[in-house]
């Protein structure tokens, strides 16, 4: 029959993925078709990052990888291979929750929370690029994550919040 | 002390701090720091993992299953169909508490008929989901294609395809009621509008998909249930007779669930079929549906058709309606 291996496949095709996660140097066993969204949800432990569509369309998988923002379900663990990797866990410190969360929970910017981890990772990616985004800035740059409890309008308060938040705190 | 007094106490000495002010929600950091627990976030030492095999068409009988194939696939635990399946799972009665509803009794996992595409047909348990899906597509399905039933007022016709033995109308209520003078009221207005309406059903599309994670132990008899429901004591309740435990014996736990939209709120026969592979194979089971199962096999909100003639006096106010109203239940 077949050995009681607990949810992650270890087969003959498997790899050894090697990864920088939040800081950590991380390592884990992968077959090639393993899903990096996977990879980091069940074999590293980290289940912020979220799974919605395994197609790309959704967002809320987004993570960081090497500094730019990536939709972890359409790469495979074995793609990233020696890569930093941040995710929604490495935005809080402890209990202490980074400016931008803070703002989200402020400006009521979440709900049930499932595309929150992704919409935070493309904000956090967002106002570095552009510490004094718009209105239409934001709009532009998080129409990659769906949310289908807020309708945005909490979503985009707090952006502009955390934008004057981030600006205030680096003078 | 009387009421109104201890009621003058309280708004002199406490403050309003909640009612009318902008509160922080409690459960924000959880969600915020990743750290909210949906149902795949569920992990359970030696969890099999599910996929189901599902019709590709709208009406069919089944002919004939093969799981040969399938069952040789490595990291696979099994494969299981109607007949393997109610030897634990009995039959699932749904009505509605009105003499005009019919009440539907059906196999949870039906094997034999199949009326929409998606329909769960069998079940693969595997070491993995990419595993249990690479058996699920070696299952081979031998369909009678049916006449499909696509349109909610042909399938009201006499002579339409009928989908359930028990309801040979297609019509599983029927129901008729009139408040007021209908007549008068049309005999008077100034005017009369007649105008038939149609609402394509609604798909709710909550961002995290459905998924259930069932551990039976066999030693004790206790089943817990992780599930992304609304409505979590009454799937216990609706679980517990098909399944012949009491529901003293079932824990079922909606833990952080990423949107539901009334979606949820429905039990699904994934919701049954899960516990009761776990029952039969006595290991924790755990699905969680991908996108194409959610699009293609979930419920929607129902599609309306609406023949409606309104009575209106020349100033606009409505007198009365009267109407045929249509509600698609689906398959």
């Amino acid at each position: 029959m077949n050995d009681r291996v607990n949810t992650v496949e270890a087969s003959a095709e498997a790899r050894l993925v090697q990864l920088r996660v939040n800081g950590e140097d991380v390592q884990g066993a992968a077959e090639p078709r393993m899903l990096l969204a996977d990879f980091i949800r069940h074999v590293i432990g980290l289940k912020g990052t979220h799974v919605g569509c395994e197609q790309g369309s959704c967002g809320a998988c987004t993570i960081r990888l090497n500094g730019k923002i990536v939709r972890s379900c359409i790469m495979f663990a074995v793609q990233a291979n020696g890569a930093e990797i941040e995710t929604v866990e490495n935005l809080a410190n402890g209990a202490e929750l980074h400016p931008i969360q803070e703002s989200y929970r402020e400006k009521h910017g979440l709900q049930c929370g499932f595309c929150t981890p992704g919409l935070l990772m493309a904000t956090q990616s967002l106002l570095e690029e552009n510490p004094k985004p718009s209105e239409q800035d934001v709009r532009e740059y998080l129409s990659g994550n769906i949310c289908r409890c807020t309708g945005y309008v909490g979503v985009v308060a707090a952006v502009m919040d955390a934008a004057d938040k981030l600006s205030s705190n680096s003078r | 002390m009387t009421q109104q007094s201890s009621a003058d106490q309280n708004n002199r000495s406490r403050p309003a701090k909640y009612v009318g002010s902008k509160v922080l929600r409690a459960e924000d950091p959880r969600y915020l720091t990743g750290r909210a627990k949906y149902t795949d976030d569920v992990d359970v030492p030696g969890a099999l993992h599910a996929a189901f095999v599902r019709s590709t068409h709208p009406h069919a009988f089944i002919r004939s299953i093969n799981t040969s194939r399938a069952l040789e696939v490595e990291g696979v635990f099994g494969v299981y169909t109607q007949t393997e399946v109610e030897t634990v799972l009995d039959q699932l009665v749904t009505t509605l508490p009105r003499p005009e509803v019919k009440t539907v009794t059906r196999q949870v996992l039906d094997s034999h008929k199949v009326t929409y595409v998606g329909q769960p047909i069998a079940v693969v348990l595997a070491t993995s989901r990419y595993v249990a899906e690479d058996a699920a597509e070696e299952v081979e399905v031998d369909y009678d294609p049916l006449p499909p039933v696509l349109d909610a007022e042909a399938a009201l016709q006499p002579g339409a395809p009928v989908l359930r033995p028990e309801i040979p109308d297609n019509n599983f209520a029927h129901i008729e009621f009139q408040r007021g003078d209908i007549d008068k009221a049309f005999r008077e207005a100034d005017h009369v509008f007649s105008k038939r309406f149609h609402q394509g059903c609604y798909h709710a599309a909550p961002l995290e998909l459905r998924g259930v994670v069932a551990d039976y132990d066999p030693a004790s008899g206790d089943l817990t249930v992780w599930s992304s429901s609304q409505n979590p004591h009454l799937f216990r309740s609706l679980l517990a007779g098909p399944l012949g435990m009491q529901e003293s014996k079932i824990r079922w736990i909606a833990d952080n669930v990423g949107g539901g939209f009334g979606m949820k709120a429905h039990f699904f026969d994934e919701d049954a079929i899960i516990p009761a592979l776990s029952k039969l194979v006595g290991r924790p089971v755990k699905w969680i549906e991908d996108r194409y199962e959610n699009l293609v096999a979930c419920e929607r909100s129902k599609e309306t058709i609406i023949y409606l003639d309104m009575a209106v006096r020349a100033d606009g106010t409505f007198l009365a309606f009267r109407g045929r109203y249509i509600g698609v239940g689906g398959a």
